[in-house]
């Protein structure tokens, strides 16, 4: 009974030690995603202070930031996109082009999409495949910032500036 | 011994039941509330970036071609007759409040001849037809923030009898200014 008793001391006390270590470290351990600024990253001017007589002022463009992932979550995931601007006044834009991945599918771009303040988590790039490499990549962000005449200027209204985010997350 | 088996088979029970609920708590099954410690499982990776648009005051106006403009004519009165030309327009784009176009000539015509300037008016714009001469006039007043094209310009040149003939003509240049208003 003592040799009962002992055994299944040490035994509960392993499984114990187990089950907290899964819960503290496992699924992070197991699953190690990774989401950086790979170019860039800092913050980002876009001048507009040009325009063919009788159009619309020219667009200004970045692309000078990209990004680079892991999307080790076991299952299909995706990248999305939000921006926080108070008092915008002028219109922004970005897309995210896959410049390489690991193998496989690329994921699916979702092109060109309008940054407005306080909009919702907007997909930009879906379906990155669960497993490595395919599950690994980068692209290039591409801003592209657009005014019309009718918008005014920021010697009016200030200039609009962007905290925008990026999510990498399971799908 | 037989109770102390009895207790190991319970605790290896609850741990495999544990380890399936964790397995079946998959990220895939994102909108099922998970237990206490698997939320991060599901949770993101976020990356803040700022980003600054600045748009500048944009004056910018342009012109299309050159115009002459000859009196061909004499009917009556103290006067040729007038010369008309509409063959030329303008292009404006501005982005601020409250601008106005003027208008000045390089140097002024000789005794006699005269040439007057009418512009179309881009958007709310009020235009006058004025006489041109060295000092800047107001031509437009009052319009803003737009982008347009193809605007008329109508010159209209005058002369008395009494001006006296210039051969290949006198050349003058005509400024369009952009100001506040």
């Amino acid at each position: 009974m003592r040799l009962g008793q002992t055994y299944f001391s040490w035994f509960r006390r392993c499984v114990l030690h187990v089950f907290l270590a899964w819960i503290a470290i496992g699924p992070a351990g197991a699953l190690a995603q990774v989401f950086v600024f790979s170019g860039g990253g800092g913050a980002i001017n876009l001048s507009i202070d040009t325009a063919t007589t009788g159009s619309q002022p020219d667009a200004a463009t970045d692309n000078f930031t990209e990004l680079s992932w892991d999307a080790d979550y076991g299952v299909t995931s995706k990248i999305s996109v939000t921006t926080t601007c108070p008092s915008q006044n002028f219109s922004l834009f970005v897309e995210l082009s896959v410049t390489t991945y690991g193998s496989g599918s690329v994921g699916t771009e979702q092109g060109e999409i309008e940054l407005i303040n306080g909009m919702l988590d907007t997909d930009m790039l879906r379906d990155i495949p669960l497993s490595s490499p395919g599950r690994i990549g980068s692209g290039t962000l591409t801003y592209r910032a657009v005014a019309t005449a009718s918008d005014g200027n920021s010697n009016e209204n200030g200039d609009d500036i962007h905290t925008v985010t990026y999510t990498l997350t399971a799908q | 011994m037989r109770a102390s088996l009895h207790t190991i088979n319970r605790q290896l029970t609850a741990a495999v039941f544990s380890l399936v609920f964790l397995v079946d708590s998959s990220p895939a099954a994102g909108q099922v509330p998970l237990p206490l410690g698997i939320d991060r499982y599901i949770a993101g990776l976020n990356l803040d970036q700022d980003v600054v648009v600045n748009v500048g005051e944009i004056n910018a106006i342009s012109v299309s071609g050159t115009v002459t403009l000859t009196f061909v004519s004499y009917s009556s009165g103290p006067n040729l007759d007038e010369v008309v030309d509409a063959t030329t327009s303008y292009n404006v784009t501005v982005n601020g409040s409250s601008k106005k176009i003027t208008a000045s000539l390089d140097a002024e015509y000789a005794a006699g001849i005269s040439v007057s300037l009418l512009l179309a008016p881009p958007g709310a714009g009020t235009s006058t037809e004025k006489t041109l001469s060295t000092t800047a006039q107001d031509m437009v007043v009052g319009f803003e923030k737009i982008a347009v094209s193809s605007l008329s310009i109508t010159y209209t040149a005058s002369a008395s009898i009494t001006a006296v003939p210039n051969g290949s003509g006198e050349l003058r240049t005509v400024t369009l200014t952009i100001t506040d208003n």
